[in-house]
């Protein structure tokens, strides 16, 4: 047992550090710090920027595009990131539909796709939620009847997140009903966001932002080449997949570390009434001491599991770790919005600043009641606390 | 001790729920500006329910009523999530009859009795955090001429469409001591400039400057030697008042997210044949049943000897933060995706448990205020 970093893990992040502080720019780690959704430009320019530099998906291998480091370097780098204040990259086609291309996709889907999820040229949404289908991903509605030698699909999809981004959209559809569904009657189609049939209408959150939609899918025809993996009726067996996946990032560590730093420098600019900064409270100091001591406990769980190597994560661990970094989430957003008092009932969510800013109020202002709002769906989103729970009951201890 | 309520209780409580139940509809009447028709009328409708008299004192034509009576109406406004300026109006309507007889005075009153006029608590600045007697807003007279006012006042609830503004502000009394005065000032004179912005819970509230704004001296509604302990007392209830809206905002919540427990299906069948869940609602529930005893109990406190109030009045503002907290937070966890939705409502009662556990007093505030009177 050797609990450090090796020199080489040191060296390794101060070479990801000096690139990292330099390529993001100022604007964008600004509107980063806001917590508000990303916008798509600055999604597509991060995205870009590592691109060139050969840093977009380090967790893929090495032949797809990935970097080749080890999973601990993969974490450093993360940090590194989020330190930096860049936005976490879209995720539905780097850390969803990426591996299920690279792991299932026939040879010609991941020809077509991957250099462009890779570059950030194509942005993916993961349309698998429904109305009757939450929890119960089996229970999904949306059809795909055989047409010829294709598909036309019909349905409804719930929730979809950036579907107002994207220009693709990997589907969860019924192939057939007479079998169950986890028993090869569903499968996953990759198709054009962009074409007629396929509406999006937005769904404003609790932040009174936008980044969730319905779709509506209107007779869309599919060929067989948009079968993921070439094969119908596989499509439980991947959506199992790309949930375990989902789990492990959810954790969030390296945000909730940078945003827990962040919060301590406006604990020490906030003053009570006695003119006392609020970091000096020994309330206030109790509750950040409280999430730091759990976010370390979070964060040496993660280094745990990756330490152990590559890709294969333990069901039950992973599900605990959504667990805890949704909560961390929860309470760092929340805290920082008790920091700032009365001034955190207000909407600010001016992504430029403060149209809607009172002159005298600090910027961190902006985006932060907003933020506090939206991680309410931490727990829900990626599988909801009460079914990472049943996951773990089950695979854990077998009840 | 006799909890039941009284005839005239019920009635007034019934005047409240059959208004939501005709029809009230939150999602139409959230971040609607004040002089939109809509709000408009359903302003004249309040006033005509008398609503907006309940705290003007009899003599002056109004209802007088009891703290527990504007209690029990607050309930109601927040079972039914109605999203209107009432209680800056209803806490207005106390300070101002607070003055002594003056033409002004007596205008101010029936201009809010009669829904002709709003008026807004202009009391938070940048560095009071809730204390009423932390302010740099100045109010300088010269013998009984004219006041001069200047400072800035933030966040003051309601404010972005009220005509006025009761503005607590420094100033030394008749003798020379310190003081803090509260003046009602007009929104559109010279000087005062407002910054209207939303607040997450659908209202809307503004920063407000005051630069050298000039004021007749009957415009100074509680004089200095008085201003703080009025101020204390209307934080004190409009932090009781508060707690039963909140308490109200919860029990709805609870029911609403009872009944989506029965019809929504998840795994061919309804989520209320999951025990987690169900046994999540029964905690909700607990928790505001101690929520509506510390409503009972601060609403007590009120009327008994002065010096016990605050630190009941805090009690049950913690109370109710945490309950809000975890009833109005687990009602959109049982709700899924759905409880994130803005164009659902459930959502909206945690939207404003949060607001009420930052109006006049937060939490930090509270527990502060509590644990400085804790004896061993
Ligand atoms: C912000 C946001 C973004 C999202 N983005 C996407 C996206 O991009 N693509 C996509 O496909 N989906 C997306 N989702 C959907 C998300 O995956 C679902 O909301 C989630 O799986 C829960 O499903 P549901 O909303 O139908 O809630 P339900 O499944 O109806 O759950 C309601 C409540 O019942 C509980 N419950 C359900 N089943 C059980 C059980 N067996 N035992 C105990 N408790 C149970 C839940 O925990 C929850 O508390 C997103 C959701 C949100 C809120």
């Amino acid at each position: 047992m050797d609990l450090r970093f090796t020199s080489e893990d040191e060296a390794f992040r101060e070479e990801v550090r000096a690139f990292v502080r330099k390529a993001v720019p100022a604007d964008m780690a600004r509107r980063t710090r806001q917590g508000l959704h990303t916008t798509k430009e600055d999604l597509k320019l991060w995205n870009r920027i590592l691109y060139e530099k050969g840093w977009a998906a380090p967790h893929w291998p090495k032949e797809f595009g990935g970097t080749g480091w080890s999973a601990l370097q993969i974490y450093l780098f993360e940090e590194e990131c989020a330190a930096a204040d860049a936005p976490f990259l879209s995720y539905f086609g780097l850390r969803l539909l990426g591996p299920l291309l690279y792991t299932f996709g026939t040879p010609e889907q991941q020809e077509k796709y991957i250099e462009d999820i890779l570059s950030g040229e194509t942005f993916w949404c993961q349309g698998f939620s429904e109305p009757s289908a939450g929890s119960d991903l089996a229970a999904v509605k949306t059809t795909a009847v055989r047409d010829g030698d294709g598909w036309v699909i019909n349905g409804q999809k719930l929730w979809t997140t950036e579907a107002h981004y994207a220009d693709k959209m990997f589907c969860l559809a019924r192939t057939d009903t007479t079998v169950k569904p986890q028993k090869g009657g569903l499968t996953i189609f990759l198709f054009d966001m962009n074409q007629p049939g396929v509406t999006v209408r937005p769904i404003l959150t609790l932040d009174e932002e936008h980044s969730v939609n319905e779709v509506f899918l209107d007779n869309i025809r599919v060929g067989p080449e948009d079968v993921l993996g070439g094969e119908i009726g596989q499509g439980w067996t991947h959506a199992k997949f790309l949930l375990g996946n989902e789990r492990v990032t959810n954790a969030q560590v390296p945000r909730s570390k940078r945003d827990l730093e962040i919060l301590k420098k406006i604990a020490l600019m906030e003053r009570d009434s006695d003119g006392v900064p609020m970091l000096q409270k020994p309330d206030i100091r109790q509750r950040i001491a409280q999430i730091e001591i759990d976010l370390a406990g979070l964060e040496w769980s993660v280094l745990r599991e990756l330490a152990q190597g590559h890709g294969e994560h333990s069901a039950p661990i992973a599900s605990g770790l959504k667990i805890v970094g949704s909560e961390i989430q929860q309470d760092i957003a929340t805290l920082l919005v008790d920091l700032l008092g009365i001034k955190g009932l207000a909407v600010h969510t001016d992504r430029e600043q403060a149209n809607d800013l009172p002159a005298d109020a600090p910027d961190y202002v902006v985006g932060a009641a907003a933020r506090q709002l939206f991680m309410r769906a931490a727990t829900i989103y990626a599988g909801t606390s009460e079914i990472q729970r049943g996951i773990i009951a089950k695979q854990a201890f077998g009840l | 001790m006799d909890f039941s309520l009284t005839d005239e209780q019920k009635l007034l409580r019934e005047t409240v729920s059959r208004y939501v139940a005709s029809g009230y509809d939150f999602q139409a009447m959230r971040g609607k500006p004040v002089d939109d028709p809509l709000n408009v009328s359903q302003w004249r409708t309040f006033a005509e329910l008398g609503w907006l008299a309940l705290t003007v004192p009899e003599q002056d034509g109004g209802l007088g009523a009891s703290l527990e009576d504007v209690a029990l109406f607050f309930e109601e406004i927040g079972r039914g999530l109605v999203c209107a300026p009432l209680l800056s109006t209803l806490l207005s309507a106390i300070i101002v009859s607070k003055a002594a007889e003056s033409p002004t005075r007596t205008e101010a009153l029936e201009a809010l009795m009669g829904g002709e006029k709003k008026i807004a608590l202009a009391l938070e600045e940048a560095g009071s955090r809730h204390d009423p007697a932390v302010l740099t807003t100045r109010a300088a007279q010269n013998g009984s001429a004219a006041i001069t006012l200047n400072g800035r006042k933030i966040v003051v609830q309601d404010g972005a469409g009220a005509d006025g503004f009761l503005v607590s502000a420094q100033m030394p009394s008749k003798d020379g001591k310190a003081g803090v005065g509260i003046l009602l000032v007009p929104a559109n004179i010279e000087g005062v400039e407002i910054r209207r912005y939303r607040l997450i819970d659908g209202r809307d509230a503004a920063d407000i400057g005051f630069e050298n704004v000039k004021l007749a001296s009957e415009s100074l509604i509680v004089p200095p030697a008085e201003g703080l302990s009025v101020l204390q007392d209307t934080l004190n209830r409009a932090s009781i008042l508060l707690a039963a809206e909140a308490l109200g905002a919860m029990e709805a919540a609870i029911s609403i997210t009872a009944d989506y427990l029965r019809t929504r299906q998840q795994f061919r069948r309804p989520l209320s044949d999951f025990q987690v869940l169900t046994h999540r609602l029964s905690d909700m529930f607990v928790k505001a049943e101690h929520a509506r005893s510390m409503v009972y109990r601060g609403l007590s406190a009120m009327n008994g000897p002065q010096e016990g109030r605050d630190k009941a009045v805090s009690a049950t503002m913690i109370a109710i933060m945490q309950a809000g907290d975890f009833v109005c937070g687990n009602a959109v966890q049982l709700h899924g995706g759905v409880g994130m939705a803005d164009e659902n409502k459930i959502g909206h009662f945690y939207k404003r448990l949060r607001t009420i556990g930052k109006s006049y007093g937060d939490f930090n505030w509270h527990m502060d205020r509590y644990t400085r009177q804790l004896t061993a």
